[in-house]
């Protein structure tokens, strides 16, 4: 090997050993690598002048410049093993990027509140059921004390169902006809027919209105009503009731307030109003600047209804309570237009 | 309801303010809506005299009057909506001035100076029409208009509920305010009758009932030389201020009793009522009549009618007929009032679709003791507004008057039921004050006699309600339930509901909730009109048939939402029907779309089986199987059909308007969750380390991964677990796979050369029965 050859292997080392390091980050290094032992790099460019010696200058040039490439990479190695090591890199980047997305759905807001309705009330020991949402008007207004003939009838407007095969005139009762729940009360009903007192029920649904949509109405509603029938069961337990179940669901700070109202099925009946927790009572639009929130209807079930129970009403009262969860839903978020529920639209969906 | 406080003054002194009534309304049950203050918004406006008038010299409809408002003359510029002679007293706004919809000033028209505005009454008051109010002669010049129009009054909005038929009166709200303030003690007695009462006819008059179970009673009384004309303007301000028009005094003057004392009543004109002589009766089938509002009603024999010999005149508790109506050519009239059975009014006026004042009145059932009194009263105030008089008092036939309902209360139960303790005193005192008799039966049962018109009250949680609700029922102590502490009956389906939600949003789905119904293009979509329960009255045809499945209306939500996202996932669980022997047969279904931009039908399939497998895991379901059955892929468990998902392009679904592929599944929640388990089973974590391999293979296209699978599972038990790490297609089209293969013994540490033995087997295995070759 020639003078001049060895100096040249022995001046790319230096240089190659100073420049590396000198090298701060990973891609001063990565360029570093390139410049020396890529494949156009220093290295394969002195190997490719192997051309010019013969013999045993070739060989001891081929073997010294093998010498050198290993000797770089191991430099590298190492210098790459100790600036990962020492994690210098990792405080230079931009704090500000994104993360990166966790693909997860969501669960509609009204399922989300009936559930957390329905662990409040589970916690009190109330069952929670479900059934069909075809009933017979029977069982939808007859059996709860909402006659045929009753302007009472006029609180609840019906979407009916064609009937499917022609009842004979005998059994073309009215009270046969079938409808879209109006509420959920039916599904007490049936309950009462598998069950005995004492009981506690919730019963979440869907119900129906046959009525214009707007931003506070909807035809396909939801709606949770609960049964207590029990020994001694009075007002005062209504009262302590749903003030729990609003506190449980809005916070300790709602109050409530009892106005007498009319419901067929429950005597006294009351409709239960919670202090708007939107203004807190100062008076806001929500509210009608009343302070007052309507939330619920509630009562003490009608002796009629606790007779088509079959309840013993010698031993036992009971209450009864309704509330419309679409509403107390917009209200926990502020969602200003019922109609959003059910428009399937994503923008509003993914929100919750 | 609309409700006057100087109205309501003439019954009973409320000194409270209007606010505060309406609080103690509201809390003793009659709902409050809204409360407005008449003349509310008004100042400057006063009574001014037209002096002259002048046309605008630059505009055609517009001229110049000079007023005399009292303290000065103005110069006002109006318009041609209303016409004005000198000398007319009219509502003028004297700038600076307001009414409810801004500010009046001074200002200029087409250069003609105007000092202020004559007011139309709907500038004044937005409920009333746009027409000019011409006050009489003996109006003050300057007298402020609120005051001139009888404005110093509070207008409740009542909301009264369907039992309370007896508060569709003023009356009937005197008696609650006076329960709550007076003890019940009104200022006016009312049911005196003074007029002398015959049976069934006089030398006027004729009456007869032939159905007395539907008309239970029937009043008349016959007035002769009544002048019919124009109400006097208290009598229309007042009707006015409770949302009612003035038609003529006669008819005004019914009205006002109607409204006063709950009890509607209808004049006929005599001469229009042949013999004078009236009959109720059913009408025949196919009789018609010509109602009060011009229209034409065809009746049938289950309806009521008032008639005389010719036909029917009247439409029973529901509206007069047109042929004897009360005319400004009438002179004589027969003023009649009946007590009709609820039910058979009900049933007639949904019958004709006429809600009338009248017949809301007669379906809650009226105080039948005060039909002669409103008779009288009416008689009286159109003898004293239109001049005339009555000849040989009142004609009756009645049955005989019902006994008085009594009802037998426990103080134990009204205690009970209510939760606190009241004494017999303050029981008593409040039943009192709301006109009820008490009498102690025994030391711990109230006799209670309900007054006449509370229909309303007939078992003991009635009258218990009575108590609590005057008494308040913020009052009461509120107390927790006692009794057994049990946890409550386990809702498995309930609870499955909320697992799959949750398991279905983890895996990046939004859960969507649809209409149950749907149109005609969705059900032929979904099997066929004829294959679902349909509505008897749709809000619209569009929402005629309930859904058979949920997937049409997904798709539905799917394609909006496409215009605006590249990628959706969207989920439904709900209730599905089917048109049955009786019932629609309802089935809870679990159904999703999803779509992802440039998406194969292949990879929707993919994502779709990827997430129904991440819930089977999550349900703890041991395994689904997916089997092709025509374009669907039917998902099953052993034995039944859960499911079935489909992949499609735009055109398979062109009614939805898709601009990209689409996956949608669909199936059965019951019988998924038929197979879920919550019981876990662990299993030892291996102990030797495993050895994973890729091997890459060019594949036939019909080659099926099932067939993959149980090849590697006869190749050796070491091969513990397979999957497909990568697919793709060469330049030249043909497929190729990557498996990945886990290898790993329960014995020993695996060495490579035990590996490439099993797999130097495995790979002839696969060149052999499935033609695959290997990928260099």
């Amino acid at each position: 090997m020639t003078e001049n050859a060895a100096q040249k292997l022995d001046r790319l080392k230096t240089e190659a050993l100073a420049e590396l390091s000198s090298a701060r980050k990973e891609e001063e290094v990565e360029q570093w690598r390139i410049r020396y032992l890529g494949r156009k790099g220093a290295l394969n460019v002195l190997f490719a002048r192997i051309e010019d010696f013969s013999g045993d200058e070739r060989t001891s040039f081929g073997k010294a410049a093998n010498e050198l490439k290993k000797e770089l990479a191991e430099n590298l190695r190492s210098v790459m093993n100790k600036m990962r090591a020492q994690g210098k890199e990792t405080e230079d980047f931009d704090e500000t990027v994104p993360g990166i997305p966790v693909s997860y759905g969501s669960i509609h807001p009204l399922t989300q509140f009936i559930d957390r309705i329905c662990a409040v009330f589970s916690s009190m020991g109330f069952e929670v059921i479900e059934d069909r949402e075809v009933e017979t008007a029977e069982y939808n207004f007859d059996k709860l004390n909402i006659p045929e003939d009753h302007p009472a009838r006029d609180m609840w407007d019906t979407f009916y169902i064609k009937s499917q095969i022609p009842t004979p005139k005998a059994f073309g009762a009215k009270s046969q006809n079938l409808v879209l729940r109006t509420h959920t009360s039916p599904v007490q009903l049936r309950a009462m027919e598998t069950r005995n007192a004492p009981v506690r029920l919730v019963v979440p649904g869907r119900c129906y209105r046959h009525e214009a949509t707007d931003a506070s109405h909807e035809t396909n509603f939801y709606q949770l009503e609960g049964l207590v029938i029990d020994e001694g069961i009075s007002v005062a337990n209504m009262i302590h009731t749903v003030n729990v179940v609003l506190k449980g669901i809005f916070g300790e700070n709602v109050r409530t307030r009892i106005r007498p109202s009319f419901f067929p099925f429950v005597e006294p009946g009351h409709e239960v109003d919670m202090s708007c927790i939107i203004c807190e009572q100062k008076g806001c639009s929500v509210c009608g600047k009343r302070g007052w929130l309507e939330m619920m209807g509630a009562g003490m079930v009608h002796p009629y209804v606790l007779n088509e129970m079959g309840v013993d009403q010698s031993k036992y009262t009971g209450f009864a309570f309704g509330m419309g969860i679409d509403r107390m839903m917009m209200l926990y978020y502020g969602v200003d237009d019922i109609r959003l529920s059910y428009s399937g639209d994503l923008r509003f969906l993914k929100q919750f | 309801m609309k409700l006057s406080l100087n109205w309501l003054k003439e019954y009973v002194d409320v000194s409270v303010s209007p606010e505060e009534l309406a609080d103690r309304l509201m809390l003793s049950g009659t709902a409050v809506e809204s409360i407005e203050y008449r003349g509310e918004g008004i100042k400057n406006v006063v009574v001014g005299r037209i002096l002259n008038i002048e046309k605008h010299p630059n505009a055609d409809r517009l001229s110049i009057a000079k007023v005399n408002v009292g303290v000065k003359t103005i110069q006002v510029v109006f318009g041609d909506k209303a016409v004005i002679h000198e000398g007319d007293r009219v509502p003028v706004a004297v700038a600076p001035a307001s009414i409810p919809q801004g500010e009046i000033k001074a200002t200029t028209f087409r250069g003609v100076a105007s000092e202020g505005m004559l007011c139309l009454n709907s500038e004044l008051q937005s409920d009333l029409s746009p027409i000019l109010t011409y006050f009489s002669e003996e109006t003050p010049i300057g007298q402020p208009v609120p005051e001139a129009l009888g404005w110093n009054d509070v207008v409740f909005d009542l909301s009264i509920t369907p039992n309370r038929g007896d508060c569709l009166s003023v009356l009937g709200i005197a008696r609650e305010v006076a329960a709550i303030f007076t003890k019940g003690c009104l200022k006016t007695q009312v049911g005196t009758v003074m007029y002398p009462i015959v049976n069934a006819h006089n030398d006027f008059v004729h009456i007869a009932v032939e159905n007395p179970l539907l008309c239970p009673k029937f009043c008349a009384l016959y007035m002769g030389n009544v002048r019919v004309a124009k109400s006097p303007q208290w009598l229309v301000r007042r009707l006015e201020s409770v949302g009612v028009r003035s038609i003529s005094n006669v008819v005004d003057i019914t009205n006002y009793t109607m409204l006063d004392l709950g009890q509607p009543l209808h004049a006929f004109d005599a001469a229009k009522v042949t013999n004078r002589s009236i009959i109720t009766r059913l009408a025949k089938d196919g009789e018609q009549i010509v109602t009060l509002d011009g229209k034409e009603r065809v009746l049938d024999s289950t309806m009521l009618v008032l008639a005389d010999s010719k036909g029917a005149l009247d439409v029973a508790g529901v509206m007069g007929g047109k042929t004897s109506e009360v005319t400004e050519k009438t002179t004589d009239i027969v003023l009649v009032g009946c007590v009709f059975d609820p039910s058979s009014i009900r049933r007639t006026y949904r019958q004709l679709g006429l809600r009338t004042e009248a017949s809301i009145r007669f379906e809650k059932g009226i105080d039948a003791n005060l039909r002669e009194y409103s008779i009288e009263k009416t008689a009286m105030m159109i003898k004293e507004v239109a001049g005339g008089e009555t000849a040989g008092g009142i004609v009756r036939v009645s049955e005989k008057n019902a006994d008085k309902i009594t009802v037998e209360v426990k103080a134990h139960y009204l205690n009970t039921i209510l939760g606190h303790t009241f004494t017999k005193n303050v029981v008593k005192d409040t039943l009192k004050s709301l006109g009820m008799e008490i009498s102690a039966r025994t030391k711990s049962v109230f006799s209670v006699t309900i007054p006449s018109w509370r229909h309303d009250l007939t078992i003991p949680a009635d009258i218990a309600e009575e108590v609590g609700r005057m008494y308040d029922y913020n009052k009461l102590t509120p107390t927790p339930i006692t009794g057994a502490i049990t946890p409550p009956r386990q809702n498995l389906s309930f609870e499955g509901k909320q697992t799959i939600r949750a398991l279905l949003a983890s895996a990046g789905y939004n859960e969507v909730y649809t209409y149950s119904y749907y149109g005609e293009r969705e059900a032929e979509f979904t099997g066929g009109k004829s294959r679902h329960a349909e509505i008897a009255n749709p809000m619209s045809p569009d929402e005629q048939y309930l859904r058979r499945s949920l997937i049409p209306l997904l798709l539905k939500k799917a394609s909006s939402n496409l215009r605006l996202f590249d990628e959706i996932k969207i989920f439904e669980l709900g209730s599905v029907f089917e048109p049955d022997a009786r019932f629609p047969k309802e089935t809870v279904m679990l159904a999703g779309v999803v779509s992802y931009k440039k998406e194969s039908l292949y990879e929707l399939y993919r994502r779709i089986k990827g997430d129904l497998e991440h819930l089977r895991k999550g349900l703890g379901i041991p395994a689904l199987s997916y089997v092709k059955e025509n374009k669907d892929i039917v998902i099953c468990l052993p034995g039944v059909k859960l499911g079935w998902i489909r992949a499609v392009t735009p055109e398979k679904v062109s009614e939805y308007k898709f601009r990209q592929n689409a996956a949608m599944f669909e199936c059965n929640f019951s019988s998924l969750l038929s197979n879920a388990s919550s019981k876990r089973r662990f299993n030892p974590i291996q102990e030797y380390p495993s050895i994973t391999r890729d091997i890459s293979f060019i594949v036939p296209d019909a080659a099926r991964y099932q067939d993959i699978l149980e090849i590697v599972k006869k190749s050796s038990p070491l091969a513990r677990e397979t999957g497909l790490a990568d697919e793709f297609r060469l330049p030249d089209g043909r497929r190729s796979i990557t498996l990945r293969i886990v290898y790993a013994s329960p014995q020993k540490t695996l060495i490579g050369g035990e590996v490439d033995t099993v797999e130097t087997g495995l790979i002839a295995s696969l060149k052999n029965k499935l033609s695959f070759e290997l990928r260099k």
